[in-house]
């Protein structure tokens, strides 16, 4: 041993930047005091992680950065070169200043909070040796191995011990023994008992899907994990990892030390194979092959771009996570955010941008837009969860760019999943290819759904969707969470996804004199599972033709892509996922409003309803509430003011009133908007939750409220069939089984007697019958009209100037009453 | 240049890539089509992008120093993966500079046909002559053409951001030969002489966009005989369909169809035909016959019949395997214009597993948005393809399609053998014809297109007015199906512009097809 001791140090040239980086980076330790502290800011960490018998010390670099900018870019810029200084710095610290025993070397620092990041793409050979963030998705995780990093040899011929061999991703045995007299080169044995092993992992990570080039396959990197950071990823989960490039042989290389020598930069390049020694591959032949693999000294889950994985941490501070956004993007990217973030405009523009090859349409637009915002979801104190996740529904005619829009939206969203309910994309699951029996065509039936997690799912053609699906959606919808049985297992697996839904009209086209009900084949559950229900009509009006065609024409004629949009969807999405990060909050006012809002929703709701079946419920209050939240989320403000609530009372307001029954106008020739269109009372479901009439009741008197004209034709038909029945019996004919008008209006009169007071009020309700049944003859063809003159015509339009007559009304044959 | 390696490239590079580039000398390289080159000498190749490798880093230079004569040589080290032939006693001393070198992997191009393969080797033929005096290195690891070939790609050479997977690109370098692995985990597993594959040190790449040879002269021949060929094609096509004209028009776009834009979500010129209606009581083998005179027309095709086993044991979607760390080939992994026709005429009931669902999911997806997803396990990654799809079936296709057409044979003509092996002969008789055929149908409807404002506004009012008259049964699909049938119109006979009349003419070709179908129904 002692004849050794001469031996050490000798011939060794001290790295200058080691020793400064060592001492700085030490009185770093020892002195960095957080503002409002007394301590020093790693001492208390230090003093837990010896507690907890671990051995990397966690320091984030913008503490660095605070301490000493020069210190900073040192380690910035000669990561490599000076990490072993560091970890010394690191273990002198901790064995000072702390309990600790053990060897300096044990210990290891790592960063974390490294501002830039990079995509595994932009990796260059410029990057060795710099500490760098890159982030990537993990693919492959390997297992765990010891991984020998100071070995200690004895010679075979002399028996000296040789300590501390370090060793670099490959066994390297003491190039001499100690004992000068020993002329050894070559047998040493390994003493692994005194040898220093820490865990060693290799994982494989690949670009991420966003970032990667149209049309480029993604690359992938090695990475190595060492001590504590192992066994902390999973194969599929995206991580940010902190470190630095190093070089390795790509095959195997003869191990002559010319060609591992130091680099004139002082830059230790990550020489050898990880793998070892593998043998001479040819004699003569020397590959010049490097691969790149990544040395990782920590890793954190990649904080979300939108549809990322970061809403799971609920209870996380949002100030934390905004300020992590902030952290992991570039400079220009956060600039644009905050110019988006200033524009008066952005709600119009950011629709405009989003969309611009669908013309028109803004509320769906708008709609779509604060889907993808989403509000907030939250935890009862039962510990129940609210779904913040808005969804979605599109009823309308074919080629209305129902399905480009969910396609769209399918494709901007990095974790969207576009399904048709036709033939969902079954993952796992089988589907039939069965023959029609009437012509002889194929077709494929429906296998199941795949749901994104924190994603938005959009589904075309829900209505063709299986029912067991349907059921599943349902469970989706509201809970949040999605049950799958099979093989007899039953799981349940986390579904907090978005749903944009499209469905067809019943038949091929949205028929307006039918309840919405009756157009779409959704059960009424599942319709009020939807925050907003559109229903899109093929309008045929010449303005949107033109622009249509304009559109189509430019789409074939121009090469290039002529729609000018004020912000890219890369920024849009970038300001999205920042966006969402706000948890926005009820102020007091937005509250009232809201209370406000809601009441009068009902109110009007249970004002025009004779029945007592409330159409607004808590449902439509919980959306009303989401959709606030995601205007303000928008605005990125962490409060919800009333502004916000109005805005979205619109929003809620027009979804519905496209789908509602507006108040029937008994006015005649008032071309009204083109979508409040009076409905028949023909069958509606008077159970269903989603025809909500809040239109108010009567501004004009003649004007009066779906249900109420919907209660009165019933009563007439009711009236008219039993009379009919009873004359039937009676004569056993029914060929003149009709009533005259006069007699129907003078039953109505008598049937409402107690409600009439004086006689204006009788002028005024004979006036109203009158004037309803006119519209059941004329315009909803409930009642027919039998001319006196011509009773084989049961035509109404033959009796439009007919008023004056009394003609004998029957009720149309396929008129089913619903009571 | 038949004697040149890397190292002469590398010391006058300038002079060698004017004589490479001088007109002629191109052709004039030896295409790579067996083991049989030396290695180290300069080769072309042309091939599919199948694969992206993780670029690779090389010293731009070392010194050999011979410890015995203190000689020193310095080398650079480009276009080489290894030093080659160091003697006893001489070392190697890396240069400190690393430069990178992209990977790709190439194979032959999927779907080529017979015909095209000849033109190839026909070249290949010519230049093989003198070259007895080099040393044949023959390895039993590679008795075939390789399936598949390694090119390296200088950034300096050529900017590697314009590689994207599934191009075709022809290539020119120095061949090498040896071990790529991507996941080097299991290396020592196998022996590594067993993995050596060819690959090329690329000095010049080209990415073509058709295979046939793009000189302006023969263009032009093309362009101005146009109708004349349009109308032998048409009379060849219709021979084939049994006499049926308007399939025949159908069929012609569909041969010559390219997409020209893309654009939110929308590929105008996408133009995938559903043929249906092919009579059960003729010869079942009649789409393949069908088949095989596409394939003698056009460059790229591939047949695939539509059956629950082949859709459920084929594999169509390339997939990313983590184990090799390599995009493993999928049928449908095809390069751009590559005709796809799907025969759905042997289709029974039957149960698609998840596979199957996939595969069909897939075809889906090609059809309605020419893009492909691959699998990448974690997720699935979106790829723009351009296959135009021919469906041939007896009701209606089990998959989407842009255009359907019946077929209405001629009852006169009735067996099938004879009448394809009239067409075939036909065509085998007329080989300047069929030379031009080929070349028409590549390249027509490449050529530029003007759109001019004056007609542009007589479509749109056009398309208002039959709005109009029929809200129900017009759509802005209408509208793009008559643009697009307009254009192929103008371009199938030498127009490089609508004018009214060929506007009306697509409007009425489109309202024979619609009638056709609507006759059929009943």
């Amino acid at each position: 041993m002692d004849v050794a001791e001469t031996q050490t140090g000798v011939n060794r040239v001290r790295d200058q930047l080691k020793v400064r980086s060592q001492k700085l980076f030490q009185d770093f330790l020892e002195e960095f005091v957080e503002e409002g502290c007394n301590e020093p800011k790693y001492l208390e960490s230090a003093i837990e992680m010896t507690n907890s018998e671990r051995f990397t010390l966690e320091v984030s670099f913008l503490d660095v950065e605070k301490f000493n900018q020069n210190l900073a870019i040192t380690i910035l810029e000669e990561y490599y070169r000076v990490y072993p200084a560091l970890c010394l710095a690191v273990g002198n610290f901790v064995i000072d200043r702390t309990e600790a025993t053990g060897n300096h070397q044990d210990y290891f620092v790592s960063f974390v909070d490294v501002t830039t990041r990079f995509n595994v793409r932009e990796l260059t050979t410029s990057k060795i040796g710099e500490l760098v963030r890159i982030s990537g998705q993990v693919i492959r995780t390997h297992p765990i191995h010891p991984e020998l990093v100071a070995g200690h040899f004895t010679c075979q011929d002399c028996q000296t011990d040789v300590p501390n061999v370090e060793q670099q991703f490959k066994y390297t045995q003491p190039t001499i023994c100690r004992n000068p007299v020993c002329a050894n080169r070559r047998r040493f044995s390994l003493n692994v008992n005194k040898s220093r092993f820490v865990d060693f992992q290799k994982i494989r990570v690949q670009e991420c899907q966003s970032e990667l080039p149209r049309g480029s396959i993604p690359r992938s990197l090695e990475i190595i994990l060492r001590n504590e950071n192992v066994e902390t990823v999973q194969a599929g989960d995206r991580y940010d990892f902190t470190g630095t490039l190093i070089v390795v042989p790509d095959v195997s290389v003869m191990s002559t030390p010319s060609a591992r020598a130091e680099s004139a930069s002082g830059q230790k390049r990550g020489d050898a194979n990880n793998e070892g020694v593998k043998g001479l591959k040819c004699l003569g032949i020397r590959d010049l092959n490097y691969k790149l693999a990544f040395l990782a000294c920590s890793l954190s889950v990649t904080g979300s771009r939108f549809g990322g994985s970061g809403e799971i941490h609920n209870d996380e501070m949002t100030v934390d996570s905004i300020e992590r956004m902030k952290r992991q993007m570039t400079g220009p990217q956060w600039e644009k955010i905050y110019e988006m973030n200033r524009d008066r405009n952005l709600y119009q523009n950011l629709i405009n941008s989003l969309f611009p090859s669908i013309h028109g349409n803004d509320q769906i637009k708008k709609g779509v837009l604060l889907m993808l915002f989403g509000g907030v979801p939250k935890t009862t104190l039962e510990g129940t969860t609210l779904r913040g996740d808005i969804n979605c529904c599109i009823v309308g005619d074919p080629s209305t760019a129902k399905s480009q829009l969910l396609k769209q939206v399918a494709d901007m969203c990095p974790r969207a999943v576009y399904t048709s309910g036709k033939a969902s994309s079954a993952a796992g699951l089988t589907a039939a290819v069965v023959r029609d029996e009437e012509s002889f065509d194929f077709v494929i039936e429906a296998g199941a759904l795949m749901l994104a997690d924190n994603g938005v799912c959009c589904i075309d053609e829900f209505d063709k969707m299986d029912p067991r699906d349907q059921v599943a959606i349902h469970e989706a919808m509201e809970q949040q969470t999605i049950s799958i049985a099979k093989a007899g297992v039953r799981a349940t697996l986390n579904a907090r996804t978005s749903i944009l839904a499209a469905a067809n009209p019943i038949n091929g086209r949205y028929d307006r004199s039918k309840s919405l009900q009756q157009n779409v084949s959704l059960s009424a559950p599942i319709m009020s599972r939807f925050d907003l229900f559109y229903v899109l009509i093929d309008e045929c009006s010449e303005v949107v033709d033109y622009a249509i065609a304009k559109t189509i024409v430019e789409i074939h004629s121009n090469m290039e892509d002529t729609t000018e949009t004020l912000y890219s969807q890369e920024d849009i999405l970038t300001y999205i996922g920042f966006a969402r990060q706000f948890k926005p909050q009820l102020t007091v006012e937005a509250s009232e409003k809201l209370v406000n809002a809601y009441t009068q929703l009902r109110q009007r709701d249970s004002q025009s309803s004779t029945k007592s079946t409330w159409r607004i419920t808590v449902r439509q209050l919980e959306s009303l509430i989401r959709l606030s939240e995601a205007m303000a989320k928008m605005e990125c403000s962490d409060h919800v003011t009333p502004k916000h609530v109005s805005e979205a009372f619109n929003l809620l307001n027009k979804s519905i009133i496209r789908v509602e029954q507006p108040d029937v106008n008994l006015d005649d020739d008032e071309d009204d908007l083109l979508n409040e269109i009076p409905e028949t009372a023909n069958g509606m479901d008077v159970d269903s939750a989603e025809e909500p009439d809040k239109r108010g009741l009567t501004k004009k008197k003649l004007t009066l409220a779906f249900d109420e004209y919907k209660r009165i034709t019933n009563m007439l038909v009711v009236y008219m069939r039993s009379e009919e029945e009873k004359r039937i019996a009676e004569q056993g004919e029914s060929e003149d089984g009709g009533l005259l008008r006069s007699g129907i209006i003078n039953w109505y009169l008598e049937q409402i007697e107690d409600q009439i007071n004086d006689e204006s009020e009788l002028l005024e309700k004979k006036s109203f019958i009158e004037k309803i049944l006119d519209r059941l003859i004329y315009n909803d063809n409930v009642l027919i009209a039998l001319s006196q003159q011509s009773k084989s015509q049961p035509s109404g339009e033959e009796q439009e100037q007919d008023v004056d007559e009394d003609p004998i009304l029957v009720v149309h044959p396929n008129f089913v009453a619903d009571l | 240049m038949d004697t040149w390696t890397a190292d002469i490239w590398n010391e006058n590079e300038g002079e060698c890539k004017k004589t490479l580039n001088e007109p002629g000398n191109w052709e004039k390289i030896p295409l790579l089509f067996d083991d049989k080159t030396t290695l180290g000498s300069l080769v072309r190749f042309k091939g599919m992008i199948q694969d992206m490798l993780n670029p690779e880093y090389y010293s731009s230079s070392f010194t050999i120093i011979n410890a015995e004569n203190e000689e020193v040589a310095s080398r650079r080290a480009k276009y080489h993966s290894s030093t080659q032939n160091i003697q006893p006693g001489e070392e190697v001393v890396f240069g400190n500079a690393l430069m990178e070198r992209q990977i790709i992997a190439c194979i032959p191009i999927p779907g080529l046909n017979e015909w095209a393969k000849e033109i190839a080797n026909a070249n290949q033929n010519v230049e093989v002559e003198d070259n007895t005096s080099k040393r044949i290195r023959l390895d039993p690891a590679c008795q075939k053409y390789s399936k598949e070939i390694f090119i390296f790609v200088y950034p300096e050479d050529f900017d590697t951001n314009d590689l994207k997977v599934n191009q075709i690109v022809e290539v020119v370098g120095f061949l090498d030969r040896r071990t790529i692995q991507e996941d080097n985990e299991n290396l020592h597993e196998q022996s590594s002489i067993a993995k050596e594959t060819h690959c090329i040190h690329a000095v010049q790449l080209k990415l073509l966009k058709t295979l046939i040879s793009e000189n302006e002269e023969s263009k032009n021949l093309i362009w101005n005989e146009a109708s004349n060929i349009h109308a032998e094609l048409k009379l060849v096509l219709t021979q084939a369909l049994f006499g049926d004209s308007l399939v025949a028009d159908y069929l012609l776009f569909y041969l010559i169809s390219t997409t020209y834009n893309r654009q939110h979500n929308l590929v105008p010129g996408k133009f995938s035909l559903n043929i249906r209606g092919i009579p059960e009581s003729i010869d079942k083998n009649y789409t393949k016959h069908l088949y095989s005179l596409i394939s003698y027309l056009v460059v790229k095709s591939e047949y695939l019949p539509i059956q629950i086993h082949t859709l459920n044991n084929m594999d169509m979607i390339p997939r990313k395997c983590y184990t090799s760390n390599r995009l493993l080939n999928g049928l449908l992994q095809l390069s751009d214009r590559t005709h796809l026709v799907l025969d759905e005429t042997d289709l029974q009931p039957g149960n698609l597993d998840s596979k199957g669902m996939q595969n069909f999911e897939a075809l889906k997806n090609i059809i309605s948005n020419q893009q492909m997803k691959y699998d990448f396990t974690y997720y699935g990654m979106d790829y723009e393809t351009q296959i135009p799809v021919l469906t041939l079936s007896i009701g209606k296709s089990i998959l989407p399609y842009d255009i359907d057409i019946v077929l209405k044979p001629d009852p006169s003509c009735s067996n099938v053998e004879e009448t394809m092996n009239s067409v075939h002969g036909y065509l085998k008789s007329q080989l300047h014809l069929l030379d031009k055929l080929r070349k028409y149908i590549a390249i027509i409807s490449t050529f530029p297109f003007n759109h001019d404002e004056d007609i542009l506004k007589v479509i749109e009012h056009d398309y208002v007015e039959m709005r109009k008259a029929d809200p129900k049964n017009v759509s802005g699909d209408d509208l793009h199906r008559f643009m697009m049938i307009s254009r192929l119109i103008a371009l199938c006979s030498g127009k490089n512009e609508f004018n009214k009349e060929i506007w009306e003419s697509g409007k009425s070709l489109e309202n024979q097809r619609n009638l056709r179908n609507k006759e059929t129904i009943h």
